[in-house]
């Protein structure tokens, strides 16, 4: 009982010591999963640094409700959003049923959140198709795709599900069409392809000009206006005041043209968005940023992500080695509670590895932790499954002649079931090891960092390159860990 | 001197001993004989706490065995099973001296008693560098007897020892086990179906069906007396060579 007090005091102590790493001081700015979000919190993020203010940008952490509950958190302290997203969607619940009584600051308010004063654009939703085919089927009008209601639709996963998104619209248009979900960059080359027909759009993306898109009419006023601020935790006002005070600098001053031609030097003409930003404030605010300026080298773009993924890999299999070995012991020795561990972490396992991650968000935050608390949850399984398999495989003969030796029944586990069995063991840890480097690509959804990053911005920004640099490493480590695990094994007795 | 009194013992809902007496005297080699399924490994299983009776008691020296001597019993206890049991992830020396380097023994004293051991069961030494795997049948056997007798154990447990083996080699090991068994003056028990090897190895029989003891004594008064049609029909189940 002892032993595993001890082992769950280390693995606490183990993340504590993970989260207690993270800097309580410098400004955390979010952005979510899209160019525009990126963008703008790489431009406030530059603003604050050149106004000599420690600050930090946490990427394309994900979809508004995980920013907005990260920003309650504390997690990170700013991030841009929209007012209608606020009002329809975030704080829906706050306001009445048609969203338009209360003025929005009094809204955020009550939510313990205020805004700046707005970037000076609103980039609103809209359907868009290909220039060229809504011309042939005479559509201008979102009411017009009433009559075609053999057109494929293709919506971002976000808009599927949002409040003031598709299921509000196809109501208000009575539109008889089934949306499919999909991430929004990859809604365009659909698009494109001529798989899809109808997307959802943000008025202000780059690829409207780019693709020669046909932006709908919402010709029955559905949707709401989009105005871009930024959001701060209501208690900066005063503990703050300084950083409010250089934001606001960014206030009016992106209108709808500045933010559409910023995005297409970064997402069509492949400009990196440290680059974008600080030829930005350079020519609009005259600032010069210095630091965070251009992009940094494919080897030391490398040679972090390789440090954020090992550090994950690394951690949560440690921490899993240390839970599932014993606890598989445990099962081999008592069935009846094995059969209890076994299914729990079999449960476990059936959870999908995204659902996981975003499970940790309201439990952990966003960041390192939470990624390495689901890793860890999804190595335990396959270590566990076969430290039990390995130690129930040993025949009852040799399990018998241990005992009728007189060995204790400690010396029995580790002089000779636990030898038996370790071939077995180093399969499943193998096993585990392999998920584990796949899944932590996923953690750079939730801020994890990891070869994820550049795969994640990969698929944003349409570049191959991009995805192939955090992909290739992914499969080496795989592999390298793979060959270290096999070589180990040839140094295992034979079962 | 070891004794069953009263046990039952049954498994899986079948009672496999019902209220079983025996007694097996010190000094001697005591050989249980059936048919498979009679229960006599189950006495073998019994007496190291393998597994536990149901009722009545197991007495070594007239003392009951209990959870507190079982490890003290397994250090004066040799049991040999028909696959030897051998760790095949340790050498034939390692599985030998295994239970001596956990108890202390002075690694001298450990090489002495190896090599005594290699000449009394007729094993080429060198062979016990090797892995398990790397012996053959008859070779591993006879490993898995010096692990048996390592700590030179009072009472003898052997479990159809030889049956596993092709009969040349069984023959060889039978002559080889009397010798040694004639030297050592242990309590040896001795489970096999085999009767020629049990006529030839033990002093006392015993045989044993369906978890009931049929008729004891020695191998002559099993064929001038037999108790049963049952014990006539074992006797004759031995074939004779034709011709």
């Amino acid at each position: 009982m002892i032993r595993w007090i001890a082992i769950g005091l280390v693995i606490a102590g183990f993340f504590g010591a993970v989260s207690a790493a993270e800097e309580p001081r410098r400004v955390v700015v979010g952005s979510k999963n899209f160019t525009e979000s990126v963008l703008l919190g790489e431009l406030t993020t530059q603003l604050l640094i050149a106004q000599g203010i420690a600050a930090e940008h946490r990427r394309a952490l994900g979809g508004s409700r995980i920013l907005w509950n990260a920003l309650a958190r504390g997690d990170i302290d700013i991030y841009p959003e929209y007012s209608g997203t606020l009002r329809f969607e975030l704080l829906a619940d706050r306001s009445d049923s048609n969203g338009t009584d209360k003025p929005l600051q009094i809204l955020l308010a009550a939510a313990g959140v205020a805004a700046l004063p707005p970037f000076g654009f609103a980039n609103n939703y809209a359907l868009g198709m290909v220039e060229q085919r809504a011309q042939a089927l005479g559509i201008t009008d979102t009411s017009h795709l009433l009559e075609r209601g053999n057109l494929k639709v293709g919506v971002s996963n976000e808009f599927l599900h949002r409040a003031d998104g598709w299921p509000g619209l196809k109501a208000a248009y009575q539109l008889p069409h089934a949306a499919t979900g999909l991430d929004h960059d990859l809604a365009y080359r659909g698009l494109v392809a001529g798989s899809l027909d109808v997307i959802d759009l943000y008025t202000t993306d780059a690829e409207i000009d780019y693709y020669d898109l046909r932006v709908l009419v919402d010709d029955r006023g559905y949707f709401p206006d989009y105005q871009a601020m930024l959001l701060h935790r209501a208690e900066w006002g005063e503990r703050r005041p300084e950083v409010l005070a250089v934001l606001t600098q960014l206030s009016g001053q992106i209108e709808a043209t500045d933010i559409s031609r910023l995005n297409r030097l970064h997402k069509i003409d492949r400009q990196s968005v440290e680059q974008v930003a600080s030829d930005f404030l350079e020519t609009r605010l005259k600032q010069s940023p210095g630091a965070n300026k251009g992009s940094s080298s494919l080897a030391s773009a490398l040679l972090t992500t390789t440090y954020q993924q090992l550090f994950l890999v690394g951690v949560s299999m440690l921490a899993a080695l240390l839970l599932a070995l014993p606890l598989g012991v445990l099962a081999a020795k008592k069935p009846v509670m094995g059969r209890f561990i076994l299914g729990l972490a079999g449960a476990i396992q059936t959870v999908p590895s995204l659902a996981l991650l975003v499970f940790m968000i309201p439990l952990l935050g966003i960041g390192t932790l939470p990624a390495i608390v689901a890793l860890f949850f999804y190595s335990l399984l396959p270590i566990l499954r076969n430290t039990e398999a390995g130690l129930s495989g040993i025949s009852r003969e040799l399990q018998e002649a241990a005992v009728a030796l007189g060995l204790s029944a400690s010396a029995r586990l580790w002089q000779i079931e636990l030898p038996l069995a370790s071939r077995t063991i180093l399969a499943g840890i193998k096993t585990a090891a392999v998920i584990n480097i796949g899944t932590a690509t996923l953690g750079a959804l939730i801020g994890a960092g990891g070869y994820g990053q550049p795969i994640l911005a990969g698929i944003r920004l349409d570049n191959t390159g991009l995805i192939l640099q955090g992909a290739i490493p992914a499969v080496l480590m795989a592999f390298a860990v793979q060959g270290l695990l096999s070589w180990l094994e040839t140094r295992l007795p034979a079962a | 001197m070891i004794q069953f009194r009263s046990v039952d013992f049954g498994f899986a809902g079948q009672p496999l001993l019902a209220d079983f007496n025996l007694d097996i005297a010190a000094g001697r080699t005591t050989a249980l004989i059936g048919s498979s399924g009679s229960g006599k490994s189950t006495l073998l299983r019994l007496m190291l706490g393998l597994i536990w009776p149901d009722a009545g008691e197991i007495c070594f020296e007239k003392t009951p065995l209990s959870a507190d001597r079982l490890v003290d019993i397994r250090h004066r206890t040799g049991y040999l099973t028909q696959g030897g049991g051998l760790f095949p992830h340790l050498t034939a020396a390692d599985n030998v001296a295994l239970m001596a380097r956990r108890l202390d023994w002075n690694p001298s004293k450990i090489e002495a008693r190896l090599a005594t051991l290699a000449q009394m069961t007729q094993l080429e030494p060198a062979l016990l560098t090797r892995m398990p795997s790397q012996l053959s049948g008859g070779q591993r056997q006879r490993v898995a007897l010096m692990r048996a007798l390592m700590l030179d154990p009072d009472w003898l447990l052997l479990d159809e020892p030889f049956s596993a083996l092709d009969p040349l080699i069984r023959h060889q090991l039978q002559d080889e086990l009397k010798t040694l068994i004639g030297s050592l003056n242990k309590t040896v028990v001795l489970v096999t179906h085999d009767l020629a090897e049990a006529a030839w190895l033990a002093d006392h029989l015993v045989l044993i069906s369906q978890g009931e003891i049929i008729q004891q004594g020695t191998f002559a008064e099993f064929r001038q007396q037999p108790a049963s049609p049952f014990v006539e029909q074992f006797l004759a189940a031995t074939r004779a060579l034709p011709g």
